[in-house]
């Protein structure tokens, strides 16, 4: 009852006709950046972050969670249409919806992409709001050492699911902790590694770092060869899936909404997992897997809606625990950190608009999607055919003007630029930038608890080991960062008894 | 070459973390009982520096795989200069010369030198950009980037 009250409360909240404006700009902005090739939710919620600056902080949170949402949405009609991923939880969506657009069936690819997503949208909000408050309650017993100890399990996972080494991940991992120490120490003000750059000293802007690893560093990889892209040339008709297609889509739609969700809450997993774990399920449990990657439906309904779930279900340690689990989760946290907002356990309690609000526009922000965009999916081709030759020009000069407006200082482009070759250089030697952009949100974080627990425990580590929740979460820790060993040594064994 | 890639990789990041174990230290480390300003980054870089010399053994322990790949298409490098110059040109003078006038020159090379067009789309579509930017972040959002010499 109380949940429902909440609810509506929320509701009162998004349905203002100044947040609706807001969350219908997020969403109309949000997929049109998403549209763009290369140009993923980080990059656009960084890019547009500054423009929220000068809005109120529930309306600007408003407005970034419907560009997430937007250029989730936005990714997937690249894929369909023409066949490269908008964003990296699309890539599963070309294999598929490319090939139904090939078949004269792009409307209902468009149409089972845009009704999945809000379908899981809507499935998941729920899951959030029986989720998130319970978490948030749950929290509340959390100390600085189970919070220290939760955020090194969460940089664990993230680790260990990182797509090239582990090393390597955790390379970058320290190296965005040591990022995030730069500038004034929060306990007792001396300057750290500022070399008396008067910009370092309120810290590397997280914005700035997310224009430069996911903005520049894009353009500057594509600039280096000759960016093909070939737009699906005949006419878009019927967007509504047929009766068939509602047929077959159903389920994928039922389990890519569950599925994505409680993965997106692992932190690590993001919004790209879920879609391939999604994509192979219905491979496994459908009549016919050999005809996957030829023009099946369910090969679309199923990971599209994985990856909407996942994006609510990526919200949830954010706002109950303020823990983001991914680059942009990890900027919303950013974001409402600049509008003075702590996401955790107590936001819920403290600032209740914020969290019903955002929770209520999330599902306006989808019913938002689903009505506007299918007529403006001829808008979006056309955004599409615009050349990548004249795109990269403009993506560069958003990520300029981005970067110079969050606080009218030309230190920041030069921040940008610095982190944009430093991007370019990560995906050159396989560096992931996902670990740098989580270690730099969290690393003062999990210094403060560090040292806090330190503080109270008189110098005594074992608070760490004596507290039932801390020790768990570091034990589950360290069992995922040494499993690839064990089964090194497994697999080492297997080899020399066959060999013998 | 993946392995010497690897190994210089390794390389660089146990440089990078002595240095900031040794300016870390110079912050004061404090102790267990009240951590000072350098104790958290020393203690990271430390952890960095074993990373990079487990990076450094598996490089150098690894055989080289064969190059399989066919051959590769030729990078244009020279675009990454011109743009990361560009970028910084940009920023630079943007408050002495303008947005507009800067927006301008910046489109006009980017279109004419990195994917080149004819003159005339290099012109109008710098000159179009420049304007509609200027309507969108300086006029409706009011972002404020300063005009310039030149007034506008």
């Amino acid at each position: 009852m109380e949940t429902l009250q909440n609810l509506l409360f929320g509701f009162t909240i998004a349905m203002q006709p100044i947040n609706l404006l807001y969350c219908f700009c997020g969403v109309l902005v949000g997929t049109l950046i998403g549209v763009l090739p290369g140009i993923g939710p980080p990059a656009a919620i960084s890019l547009l972050l500054p423009i929220t600056f000068h809005v109120p902080p529930v309306s600007s949170v408003i407005m970034l969670a419907g560009i997430m949402y937007g250029a989730m949405y936005g990714g997937s009609t690249t894929s369909i249409l023409v066949n490269i991923p908008g964003e990296a939880a699309s890539v599963v969506t070309c294999l598929d919806g490319y090939q139904m657009a090939r078949q004269g069936r792009a409307g209902p690819a468009l149409g089972i992409a845009a009704f999945g997503s809000f379908i899981a949208g809507t499935i998941s909000i729920f899951l959030l709001i029986l989720l998130a408050p319970t978490l948030a309650h749950f929290a509340l017993r959390f100390g600085p050492p189970e919070y220290f100890s939760l955020m090194v399990l969460g940089l664990s996972i993230l680790v260990y699911l990182a797509k090239g080494s582990i090393l390597n991940a955790l390379i970058m991992v320290c190296f965005g902790l040591i990022l995030g120490s730069i500038g004034l120490d929060q306990m007792t003000g001396v300057p750290r590694f500022v070399y008396k750059i008067t910009v370092l000293m309120d810290g590397v802007g997280l914005v700035q770092v997310v224009i430069g690893l996911f903005g520049i560093s894009e353009v500057l990889v594509n600039a280096e060869t000759i960016f093909r892209q070939e737009v699906f040339k005949a006419k878009i008709r019927g967007l509504l899936p047929s009766r068939e297609d509602w047929k077959r889509s159903i389920g994928p739609i039922g389990r890519g909404s569950i599925l994505g969700f409680f993965m997106g809450i692992v932190p690590g997993i993001s919004v790209v997992i879920p879609t391939f774990v999604s994509y192979a399920l219905e491979k496994k449990l459908s009549k016919y897997p050999e005809k996957f990657g030829t023009g099946m439906i369910e090969g679309v309904a199923g990971p599209e809606s994985a990856n909407n779930a996942a994006s609510a279900g990526a919200l949830v340690p954010m706002l109950s625990l303020g823990i983001p689990t991914g680059a942009a989760t990890a900027l919303l946290l950013g974001a409402l950190m600049i509008f003075g907002l702590r996401p955790g356990p107590l936001l819920i309690k403290e600032s209740p608009e914020v969290f019903w609000g955002v929770v209520a526009s999330l599902y306006v922000g989808n019913l938002m999607l689903l009505i506007l965009n299918l007529p403006l999916i001829s808008l979006w081709v056309k955004v599409l055919r615009v050349p990548y030759s004249f795109l990269f020009a403009l993506i560069l000069l958003f990520c300029l003007i981005g970067s110079y407006t969050i606080n009218n200082n030309v230190d920041d482009g030069i921040i940008m630029i610095v982190f944009g070759l430093i991007g370019y250089l990560m995906r050159k030697f396989d560096y992931e930038a996902a670990p740098l952009v989580l270690g730099l949100v969290l690393g003062p974080m999990m210094e403060n608890a560090l040292r806090r627990s330190l503080l109270i425990s008189e110098g005594n580590l074992g608070v760490f080991f004596l507290r039932p929740l801390s020790v768990v979460f570091l034990i589950v820790a360290l069992f995922i960062l040494f499993s690839p060993l064990f089964l090194l040594k497994r697999r080492l064994r297997e080899e020399l008894r066959s060999r013998e | 070459m993946k392995r010497r890639v690897a190994f210089y990789c390794g390389l660089f990041w146990l440089f990078f973390s002595l240095i900031t174990c040794f300016e870390a230290y110079r912050l004061k480390l404090g102790d267990i009982h009240q951590p000072g300003p350098g104790f958290f980054p020393f203690w990271t870089g430390l952890f960095m520096g074993v990373f990079s010399l487990l990076v450094l053994y598996q490089a150098i322990r690894e055989r080289e795989k064969e190059d399989k790949g066919g051959k590769e298409e030729p990078k244009r490098w020279w675009n990454i200069v011109i743009i990361l110059i560009a970028l910084t040109a940009y920023v630079i003078s943007l408050e002495k010369i303008g947005f507009l006038f800067n927006t301008f020159l910046f489109m006009g090379l980017m279109l004419k030198v990195v994917y080149p067009q004819s003159w005339r789309t290099t012109i109008l579509g710098a000159l179009i950009t420049a304007i509609v930017a200027n309507l969108v972040f300086n006029v409706l959002l009011k972002a404020q980037i300063p005009p310039g010499i030149l007034g506008f």
